[in-house]
């Protein structure tokens, strides 16, 4: 009954989120000066095409309805609804008419198995090192791996892979800076050199995520573990005689893990915003360039998907997160 | 070699605790013991007079800042001679089989997310890992049943338990593997009464089952009445008195008992209780000759300057006061 109640409650409040957020992805745009309609009007007069003012009339009308933007602001928000319920975003402005929905299909694979990937070694990686140093506090080694955390966390993200940019490719040249997701006049597929040059065009950048994620993960880790290290519980397990590695796996990790898996459910949520930086930066075809391009070009639609999925995931990872956290920590009942 | 009937024999322990901001605090002074199978004994005494730094010593957990500065530590419960001090890799190997220890706020000791079924198994794995997993099982069932303590707990995760129930179960880990002694740090303390009592029962039935020797720290002398056979006072990182618990009590002869016994409330007494007039020596600096002599009714001239040595005024009965000499 109480369980009921409660994901009765939780999934109103999920539903009230996406709510909230697809609204402010509707209000957002339009509070921009551009106007996509106006500006695709002006690209095609400035071309030199002469249009009759009323066939100039008849096709604004027209890009207007299809951008969402004829009638009241009431009656736009009514039809983005209906256009997200239905899961068509309609035609991208940037590159027209490709819908929405193909561009964020075919940007999808690669911002996914980029970013998933990446955040999941460095979150195994940054835990494991975490909780040994948190564990270990005050010996050599946890200071070391705690100084190399402090100093690469801060680095902003772009400075970090611009670094890395020039020390593997000019300094080192182990790698070659690709532009986009594979080399040039390779057929998508699976074969091995479209394989491997997949893998290759995506080492640089998936390292810089490693990197910038791994600080903080270590550091996470480690503030929990050395605190969980101090609890009565782990005293008492050395006192039992249980040997050190079981004390750190048996009662820190598993003590230490659960807000950090939290904290990886959200990570994963926000992949599906792209990492815009890494794949501006990189020129690496996800849904990060695809934001970015729809927010020089004044994309509505092209922005509004993307959101719109961004802010989808997000509330689901945190209502999956939600849900199973009893089956994480027997504490915790609904 | 172990004197016969001898299970812990402690000579000479000098313990303290160094830091670079403080000057060296010496918890533990010139302290002499022995304990034997299969006797409960009490060790009463102010906050911060050292029983705990004294209990952790004797279970070899000397981590930074604690520090033994000398004596020795015999523990012969395995059928060996064993020094705890000097070999504290063997003593890791001892814990829990034949010696275990009872931390304070033993309540918050417990795993939190594993239930308490597993906690019991992990230690049948480490401590007994030629049991196989039904074997393990079902002699922590079997063992928790003869305790009282029904399948349900064994179910449970420790957070549903009650804190009496927890420190319960806590015991029961202690005393698993029926270790030769159990050092208990204030095993009652926060406790009601009604509870407290539960737990003294099943330490006396445990002592008499097994033939466990417990060493109880509280600084509750009336449970040390209760359940102990011999108790041992301490004061100011020394020990004053050590005796049987019914001969203590009729002839306190030290003047710190004898207050001590003095502030005890007892059944159809309605006069005042006194306390202790003044507070426990800053073991950091502790006075010149007996630690207690600033509180002492008693007082004489000697007692400022020379320490008094702990001597056996009638067997098995020691005082340390200029008083009895």
């Amino acid at each position: 009954m109480r369980l009921a109640r409660y994901l009765l409650t939780r999934i109103v409040s999920y539903l009230l989120i996406i709510m909230v957020g697809m609204t402010i992805v509707f209000v957002v745009p339009r509070l921009t000066p551009q106007n996509p309609v106006v500006s695709m009007v002006a690209r095609l007069t400035s071309q030199g095409t002469f249009m009759e003012p009323e066939a100039l009339e008849a096709m604004r009308s027209s890009l207007m309805e299809t951008f969402g933007l004829s009638g009241t602001l009431w009656q736009q928000y009514l039809s983005f609804w209906k256009r997200a319920i239905t899961g068509d975003f309609g035609p991208s402005f940037a590159v027209f008419p490709t819908p929405v929905n193909e561009l964020i299909v075919n940007a999808l694979p690669w911002t996914m198995g980029l970013l998933i990937v990446s955040t999941l070694i460095a979150w195994i990686i940054g835990n494991f090192v975490g909780v040994v140093a948190g564990y270990r506090k005050g010996r050599w080694y946890s200071r070391v791996l705690e100084s190399i955390a402090v100093v690469i966390y801060p680095i902003p993200y772009y400075i970090l892979a611009l670094i890395l940019i020039l020390l593997a490719s000019y300094g080192f040249g182990i790698f070659v800076v690709g532009v986009g997701g594979y080399a040039i006049g390779l057929r998508p597929g699976w074969n091995w050199p479209f394989v491997s040059s997949v893998i290759k065009n995506s080492l640089l950048p998936a390292l810089s995520i490693i990197l910038i994620n791994y600080g903080w993960w270590f550091l996470s880790m480690k503030a929990l573990s050395s605190d969980i290290t101090e609890e009565d519980y782990v005293k008492f397990a050395e006192i039992k005689g249980i040997p050190a590695g079981q004390v750190m796996t048996r009662y820190v990790i598993r003590n230490a893990l659960l807000p950090q898996v939290t904290q990886l459910a959200m990570a994963l949520g926000t992949v599906f915003g792209g990492a815009l930086l890494t794949e501006v930066i990189f020129a690496y075809p996800g849904l990060g360039s695809l934001v970015y391009m729809a927010v020089s070009n004044a994309d509505y639609n092209l922005m509004m998907g993307i959101n719109s999925l961004s802010i989808i995931a997000v509330a689901t990872a945190g209502l999956i997160i939600d849900l199973a956290y009893p089956l994480l920590d027997p504490r915790v009942r609904y | 070699m172990c004197a016969p009937k001898v299970l812990l024999d402690v000579a000479g322990l000098q313990a303290g605790y160094a830091s670079r901001q403080m000057p060296f605090v010496r918890a533990v002074d010139n302290i002499s013991f022995r304990l034997y199978p299969q006797e409960i004994v009490g060790l009463a005494g102010e906050s911060g007079c050292g029983k705990s730094s004294l209990l952790k010593t004797l279970y070899g957990l000397v981590e930074h800042p604690l520090r033994v500065e000398a004596g020795s530590i015999v523990f012969c419960g395995n059928g060996h001679q064993h020094s705890i001090i000097q070999d504290l890799r063997a003593t890791q190997k001892l814990r829990w089989r034949y010696l275990s220890y009872i931390p304070q706020a033993s309540m918050s000791v417990l795993n939190p997310v594993v239930r308490i079924e597993k906690q019991f198994q992990e230690l049948m794995e480490i401590h007994e890992p030629g049991l196989s997993a039904t074997g393990s099982q079902d002699k922590v069932t079997e063992y928790l049943d003869q305790l009282g303590l029904s399948s349900t707990v064994l179910r449970s995760f420790p957070h549903q338990l009650s804190g009496g129930m927890r420190q319960r179960v806590v015991i029961a880990m202690a005393t698993l593997f029926s270790p030769a002694l159990v050092l208990a740090d204030e095993p009652t303390t926060g406790l009601d009464v009604v509870v407290q009592r539960g737990i003294l029962q099943m330490v006396r039935d445990m002592c008499e089952q097994y033939g466990t020797t417990f060493m109880i720290v509280s600084h509750d002398v009336g449970i040390h009445y209760q359940i102990t056979d011999r108790l041992m006072i301490m004061y100011g990182g020394y020990l004053v008195k050590i005796g049987t618990t019914r001969e203590l009590f009729e002839k306190p002869c030290h003047p710190y008992t004898q207050l001590l016994i003095a502030s005890l409330p007892r059944l159809g007494d309605t006069g005042k209780r006194s306390g202790i007039g003044g507070s426990p020596p800053d073991l950091s600096r502790p006075p010149q000759g007996c630690r207690f002599h600033p509180r002492c009714p008693q007082i004489m001239e000697v007692c400022r300057s020379e320490i008094p040595e702990l001597l056996e005024i009638t067997p098995g009965h020691y005082v340390g006061c200029h008083l009895s000499i």
